[in-house]
């Protein structure tokens, strides 16, 4: 019985193997880690394959394989998230390196006292505090929104070549192309949708330990969440590669310069709100100048 | 907010001239082309994807 449950499952053995052949070190089993962080790591990954298989299924949907999250083994420094596939199943895998750089923006951001005074919010002084938790809870939600978009929109299956992968953070280059561009700016549109429903569709769990006032207001607690999104977000976007912009160049890229990338994005962000919350598209256009 | 953000995530390695250089770049003429032809392209998106002709089925949750 107890070796029993150390056999990798089906899904974990084909991500191991795929993520080998794609030249990473495979999955990552977290073992290594300590255990508070472990059971942190698993319970995200829990949720979002749980979330994958409650998924409903739009006809809009490219026809994909079943979905599969795990976390990919890597050197330091490569800092991934990735969508591809096998034969069998559909992947959204995360180096560790990039979590854990996702976890120090995260830090970085909940201890600036510039944002924290427009945000209105007072963390606690501890290293990685509640800010931290929420700002990364809702950045690894978009992270895995965004690849799981690639699969859906059926973006793998328009690519030329044989690698069958998408990449978000790592350049490879100038290979990528306008036609890649909006590919990205489509999966950052879709995912934001559907992170910000979920986000303030299930705010109520995230308040006892945000430590809020219980009398804030509904508006204020709309602006928070918002707020907490558009920063974890907009850091994420500024770990990207920033080569020198040309007029040449810039259509060549895989990825919209993060600037640009941030411009889409709050489009898509002022869509939602128009469509769900009103009241913040004035909220968003006085406090988010880029 | 933006500028709050961009400071705590780039402060080190020259970074908001980085960020500064973009939007330098991004609101010149060859900037403008650019942004257009990425407006363009999503729209052109949103009515391929799915055959859908309406913008905000594509979009629009669940």
């Amino acid at each position: 019985m107890q070796s029993s449950r150390m056999l990798p499952s089906p899904q974990e053995h084909a991500f191991d193997e795929w993520f080998r052949k794609l030249g990473f070190r495979g999955r990552h089993d977290l073992s290594d880690l300590q255990p508070s962080l472990q059971d942190q790591l698993r319970g995200l990954q829990k949720m979002y394959n749980d979330a994958f298989g409650r998924a409903r299924q739009f006809p809009e949907h490219a026809d994909h394989l079943p979905l599969y999250f795990d976390y990919i083994d890597a050197d330091r420094g490569v800092e991934n998230a990735i969508a591809t596939h096998d034969d069998c199943y559909a992947f959204v895998g995360i180096t560790l390196p990039l979590v854990f750089r996702m976890s120090d923006v995260c830090r970085d951001l909940s201890h600036s006292a510039p944002l924290c005074s427009t945000l209105q919010v007072r963390p606690s002084e501890q290293d990685y505090n509640e800010l931290q938790a929420a700002l990364f809870y809702s950045l690894l939600s978009f992270v895995v929104a965004h690849e799981w978009t690639h699969h859906v929109h059926g973006h793998l299956e328009q690519l030329s070549h044989q690698t069958r992968i998408f990449q978000e953070i790592s350049d490879s280059g100038l290979v990528g192309g306008l036609d890649d561009q909006i590919k990205e700016l489509a999966a950052d549109g879709y995912a934001a949708y559907f992170v910000l429903s979920h986000l303030f569709d299930s705010r109520a769990t995230f308040l006892p330990w945000l430590r809020l006032d219980p009398s804030t207001s509904p508006d204020v607690l709309d602006q928070l969440f918002l707020g907490f999104f558009i920063t974890a977000v907009a850091g994420y976007m500024l770990l990207r590669p920033a080569p020198d912009l040309t007029a040449a160049s810039i259509y060549r890229s895989t990825h919209p310069p993060q600037a640009a990338r941030m411009n889409f994005f709050m489009r898509e962000v002022a869509g939602w709100c128009s469509h769900n919350r009103p009241a913040l598209e004035d909220w968003i256009s006085e406090r988010f100048h880029a | 907010m933006m500028r709050a953000t961009t400071e705590a995530v780039l402060e080190h390695g020259g970074g908001i001239q980085v960020w500064a250089n973009q939007i330098a770049f991004l609101t010149s003429a060859e900037g403008a082309r650019y942004t257009a032809a990425l407006t363009e392209g999503i729209a052109a998106y949103r009515k391929s994807w799915g055959n859908s002709n309406v913008e905000t089925d594509i979009i629009e949750p669940p």
